[in-house]
């Protein structure tokens, strides 16, 4: 599937909830290139692998996307620390 | 300075959005800030995709949590890292599987320290500037 829509992440977690969307041609927010303000939806699936297992071929050729869980999200409850191995 | 929205996940934590270069480009990403994780942390699958490998890593890095055993990764640097309107070429990111949280990873102290930074919670946004000592 490609949606030739432009939605904003608001409109992309109400219609795909709990889905995880494959997106592309992101509209870049002016002051934070790492936002967006739309992007259109490439494939949608039940895991980050199916959807983008189902964004191919096209995403093949497509150099700037992202795969995003649209249900709640969760960190982690505790904190993280990396150490080193000697 | 910038100033960024965020989301809140189902407990409360802050996520971000995040942009990360390599050698097939770009992904966007969404982190959680966690003020309690000294390295930010991507997971090695999205890192893969990106064409990155642990051959391009500089340490064996290990992580563990209270309740699980001590599991290993690896420490690289990435082309240039992105978020919260900030931007570094050849950061170092840790790679490492985390629970399934739906997230990419951790926003972690080591790109926080740069800043001084204020969470405004209540307007749901981050504020985020460079120290008045900072060299360019």
């Amino acid at each position: 599937m490609t949606t030739e829509e432009r939605l904003t992440w608001k409109q992309i977690r109400e219609h795909y909830p709990q889905r995880w969307v494959v997106l592309i041609d992101h509209e870049r927010l002016p002051h934070d290139t790492a936002g967006f303000k739309t992007a259109r939806v490439l494939a949608v699936g039940g895991s980050r692998m199916e959807a983008t297992e189902r964004a191919r071929p096209e995403l093949d050729s497509i150099r700037d996307w992202g795969c995003h869980f649209t249900g709640p999200l969760r960190g982690p409850l505790i904190g993280y620390r990396p150490w080193f191995i000697p | 300075m910038t100033i960024t929205e965020f989301e809140r996940d189902a407990q409360g934590i802050i996520i971000v959005w995040a942009r990360l270069q390599g050698p097939n480009g770009s992904r966007d990403l969404q982190l959680a800030l966690d003020t309690g994780a000294a390295m930010t942390l991507v997971l090695p699958e999205v890192l893969d995709r990106l064409g990155y490998s642990a051959r391009d890593g500089d340490k064996i890095t290990s992580i563990s949590t209270a309740n699980a055993a001590p599991e290993q990764g690896y420490r690289l640097r990435v082309q240039h890292f992105q978020v919260l309107g900030f931007g570094f070429h050849e950061f170092r990111i840790h790679a490492h599987e985390l629970p399934d949280y739906g997230v990419d990873g951790l926003l972690g102290m080591d790109f926080l320290e740069n800043f001084d930074f204020e969470v405004r919670m209540s307007e749901r946004r981050i504020r985020l500037a460079l120290p008045a000592h900072h060299d360019p």
